[in-house]
């Protein structure tokens, strides 16, 4: 039972793998000749001195690469030695060189019967018994080496069985005209057939679209189907490699169900489409609100306009009526009230004008003269203009696409701006001009005005913005004019420096037959 | 002679004291009647025992029906029809004014927010409507 804990002697000496010749002599002085004679001719000497010892080593040893074995000895002569060791399946093969004093022809016989290679007669020549012994260490060391490379060979071999039946795909080994040689475990379980079913039969059974080479447009097969042993079809991915062989091309396809991957595309498809709707369907509450936010506010700067009048109107009237009576504070304080509502009055009109503009259903956007449009607001502004003294001029302007009356009302914003924000006795100098910038035209309308800081720069277009308090301006001519610009999808922006005046410039796209 | 007769349909009171102002301020001999809803404006245009009026000034943002529906039944109406009418708001409602336009109602008056934009505007064009009825009977008798 200790043997099968510890490793058997003949499992050490096929692991160690050394070269050993055992030699066998009842004589010990013999022994030690022999020794010296073959020293360094092989890895180990094994010395017995008698029968029993050398049966004993074999045993230990296993094999040796060669036995010599003297024929005379007590109780087990060297002829009973030899049967007994051939007598051992391992080693039937093992070569045995018989020591002898004499040349009897009956005992050569009995010799070469009992598989001996060779006599060597005493007294021994060295040379002779190193070269007769040397053939049979080299013949060991090529068998020792011949049996590493089966080993090897093995270990290759088993490695591709493990790893083709490891594989978590279908591996077909076929010959090039789809004949089936190899096929790993994961066929059966993908296919449904059984090995002796499928072995010589041809590919196409199973992928009726299989062709070698594969088509040109790609080594693998898109949409590509296989049918199972029950008839049931299934899609796949499949790969070829060839390997040309001995036995000629041979082909592995490597063959993966792509069901569940479809399924999982599908379901991704399936959510894609779901998260659509659900977007077009908030896109369009959005939608909703905001044209009921829209219509709110379009009602209530019209019926807030309703009482405000009431609150103007009649301030006024008390005042014309009953200012006299009244002392000097209650009629300022009748003057605030009306200054109040009077602005709140413009503001109004103001915000009507800014939903107007941004009004997604109102004018639409077409090719536009920016002439014409320049032409409305400055008749519009005729009065501003003179009142101030300002000199506009403009360069030919182009036809743009975008809506003549948001348009009209954009150069009419920036102009009344460039009039209001003037430098306090300098009369404004206004110059709009156009210029291309690819596919858009940029417009500019340049002043000599007070100019901006640059933190200003981005506020100024927002609703109600105004960077100077006196009631000069709305606070809503800017986001009017950004409202209309990104309605035919421009931009609007200023360049400008306190005390240098501003340029305000916006885009707008040149219409296709104007380019 | 008796003065001209001009209806006015008007739900706002302070409105109505603004337009007697403007026919002051202006100097127009006129009878006002005023009508603060539909109902009671229909009602009283509709009995002929009422003299026929002279002209109409009716605002359309009325309670309890629209002021459209007081100029529809002016316009159905024999008798009526012939009534010079003006619309007096403060709506700039483009529905309001579409649907002015189809009745044609040439006369869409836009009260102001000033006290002076008021009298005047609104005086001047209740002069013109008692203008305009004065013209079509003087060619009426001849």
């Amino acid at each position: 039972m200790l043997t099968a804990l510890a490793p058997s002697p003949t499992e050490r000496a096929r692991e160690d793998d050394k070269v050993r010749l055992l030699l066998v002599d009842d004589s010990p002085e013999n022994l030690v000749a022999l020794e010296a004679m073959l020293h360094g001719l092989t890895d180990e000497l094994v010395l017995a001195r008698s029968g029993k010892d050398a049966l004993r080593h074999v045993l230990d040893y296993g094999d040796f690469a060669a036995i010599l074995l003297d024929v005379k000895m007590p109780d087990m002569d060297g002829f009973e030695t030899a049967e007994m060791i051939r007598s051992r399946r391992q080693n039937r093969n093992t070569p045995i060189l018989f020591l002898t004093g004499y040349r009897n022809d009956e005992q050569l016989f009995r010799g070469y019967d009992l598989g001996a290679v060779d006599f060597l007669f005493k007294p021994v020549v060295p040379e002779i018994l190193r070269s007769k012994v040397s053939v049979f260490v080299e013949l060991a060391r090529t068998n020792q080496l011949l049996r590493r490379q089966a080993e090897t060979l093995a270990k290759a071999e088993l490695k591709f069985r493990t790893l083709l039946e490891a594989a978590p795909d279908a591996v077909f080994i076929t010959e090039a005209d789809g004949s089936i040689v190899l096929v790993n475990a994961h066929m059966y379980n993908l296919f449904g057939y059984e090995r002796g079913e499928i072995r010589n039969r041809n590919i196409r059974i199973l992928v009726p679209a299989w062709s070698f080479p594969p088509p040109p447009a790609a080594s693998a097969f898109p949409g590509l189907q296989a049918v199972r042993k029950d008839g049931s079809i299934f899609p796949i991915e499949m790969s070829l490699s060839p390997l040309q062989t001995e036995e000629g091309l041979l082909i592995t396809s490597v063959i993966r169900d792509i069901s569940e991957r479809s399924k999982a595309e599908e379901s991704i498809r399936r959510l894609n489409a779901e998260l659509e709707e659900r977007v077009a369907q908030r896109t369009a509450e959005l939608m909703r609100s905001n044209e009921a936010l829209r219509q709110f506010a379009w009602a209530a700067s019209h019926d807030l306009q309703e009482p405000l009048r009431m609150v103007v109107a009649y301030s006024q009237w008390l005042a014309r009526d009953f200012g006299p009576q009244l002392p000097e504070t209650a009629r300022q304080f009748l003057e605030f009230i009306e200054t109040g509502g009077s602005r709140m009055n413009s503001l109004l009109a103001a915000l009507r004008d800014y939903m107007q503009v941004s009004d997604s259903g109102g004018e639409e956007v077409k090719r536009t003269d920016a002439e014409d449009s320049l032409s409305l607001a400055l008749s519009n502004l005729q009065s501003a203009i003179d009142d101030s003294g300002a000199t506009v001029t403009s360069d030919p302007l182009p036809n743009v696409l975008a809506a003549p009356v948001p348009l009209a009302q954009v150069f009419q914003n920036l102009i009344a701006n460039a009039i209001r924000y003037a430098k306090p006795g300098e009369p404004p100098c206004i110059h709009v001009s156009a210029a291309p910038n690819g596919a858009e035209c940029i417009f500019s309308v340049r002043d000599n005005g007070i100019g901006i800081a640059p933190e200003y720069h981005d506020r100024i277009f927002g609703l109600f913005k105004r960077l100077q308090g006196g009631g000069k301006g709305t606070g809503i001519g800017l986001a009017i004019c950004k409202a209309a610009v990104e309605r035919w999808g421009g931009r609007i922006w200023v360049e400008s420096a306190p005390g240098a005046g501003a340029t305000f410039r916006f885009s707008a796209a040149y219409p296709k037959e104007d380019r | 002679m008796k003065n001209p007769r001009l209806v006015l349909i008007e739900d706002n009171p302070a409105d109505v004291l603004l337009v007697r102002e403007a026919i002051r301020a202006h100097g127009i001999e006129v009878d006002l009647v005023a009508y603060s809803d539909v109902p009671d404006a229909i009602a009283g245009l509709e009995n002929s025992e009422n003299p026929l009026p002279d002209a109409v000034l009716i605002d359309l943002n009325l309670p309890k029906g629209e002021g459209m529906n007081v100029i529809k039944f002016l316009r159905s109406s024999a008798r009526l029809r012939q009534v010079p009418l003006a619309i007096l708001t403060s709506s700039e409602s483009p529905r309001d004014l579409e649907e002015a336009r189809s009745l044609e109602v040439p006369r869409y008056i836009h009260k102001p927010s000033t006290l002076n934009g008021f009298l005047d505007q609104v005086g001047g064009e209740i002069a013109k409507l008692l203008a305009t009825r004065a013209r079509s009977s003087e060619t009426g008798c001849a």
